[in-house]
């Protein structure tokens, strides 16, 4: 019962965050500039090129959050341990690695000490998430074999 | 594979269906039908022990090796 009602928040979280993401994105160039405005000028003074990080690793984190929600609907319906999920993982690690690669460009432009503290936090993830491939790659070869053995 | 489980060669011997030998042995139709579509990874001693009390044979009447072809 706990683990079901975990599973539904879970589930309405990541539906939350996909569809906010899909406003936050549309909304960029707007919000930027807002940002450029009232913020910090450094934004505005390199709107194009801020306005591609930001897009890049917007559209990156959507795409972990779109991988996300495929496997959690693989919880729900109890068939987890299936080869999708591990792909799910290793875009997941590449996705993650894309936006540190851009935070890294924006370190270059805009250097802040948040940009150098996302980047390594998207690095980790990246790691984080191929270790947790592999894993999952292993526990569904371990699965396949016990299901096997009559 | 290299080993062939021969299992639906035994069961026409023996004269037994696939319903009633899952019952002697106590297995489901679901594992009996991977046993003898040799889709098993592996099979227990218990389960081996079960087939071969309810089709009366030998383990070798049952399992059988044939080497890969290179």
């Amino acid at each position: 019962m706990g683990q079901e009602r975990t599973n539904t928040f879970t589930k309405i979280m990541l539906d939350f965050m996909f569809y906010c993401g899909l406003v936050v994105l549309a909304a960029l160039p707007f919000t930027l500039k807002l940002a450029g405005r009232y913020y910090s000028r450094q934004l505005s003074d390199n709107f194009i090129s801020m306005l591609l990080i930001f897009a890049v690793s917007g559209v990156c984190g959507l795409m972990i959050i779109a991988q996300l929600r495929r496997m959690m609907k693989t919880v729900i319906e109890g068939a987890c341990f299936v080869p999708d999920n591990v792909r799910s993982l290793q875009v997941m690690a590449r996705l993650s690695l894309v936006i540190a690669g851009a935070f890294i460009i924006k370190l270059f432009i805009v250097p802040t000490p948040a940009t150098a503290i996302i980047v390594l936090v998207f690095f980790i993830a990246a790691l984080f998430s191929q270790v947790l491939a592999n894993v999952f790659a292993e526990a569904i070869r371990y699965k396949e074999e016990t299901d096997l053995t009559i | 594979m290299a080993i062939v489980v021969n299992l639906d060669v035994v069961m026409a011997k023996k004269k037994m269906g696939v319903t009633e030998l899952a019952k002697e042995v106590d297995i489901t139709m679901a594992n009996l039908s991977i046993l003898k579509n040799n889709k098993a990874k592996a099979v227990r001693f218990t389960t081996l022990d079960a087939l071969c009390r309810a089709l009366d044979c030998q383990p070798g009447d049952i399992l059988e090796y044939v080497p890969d072809e290179p």
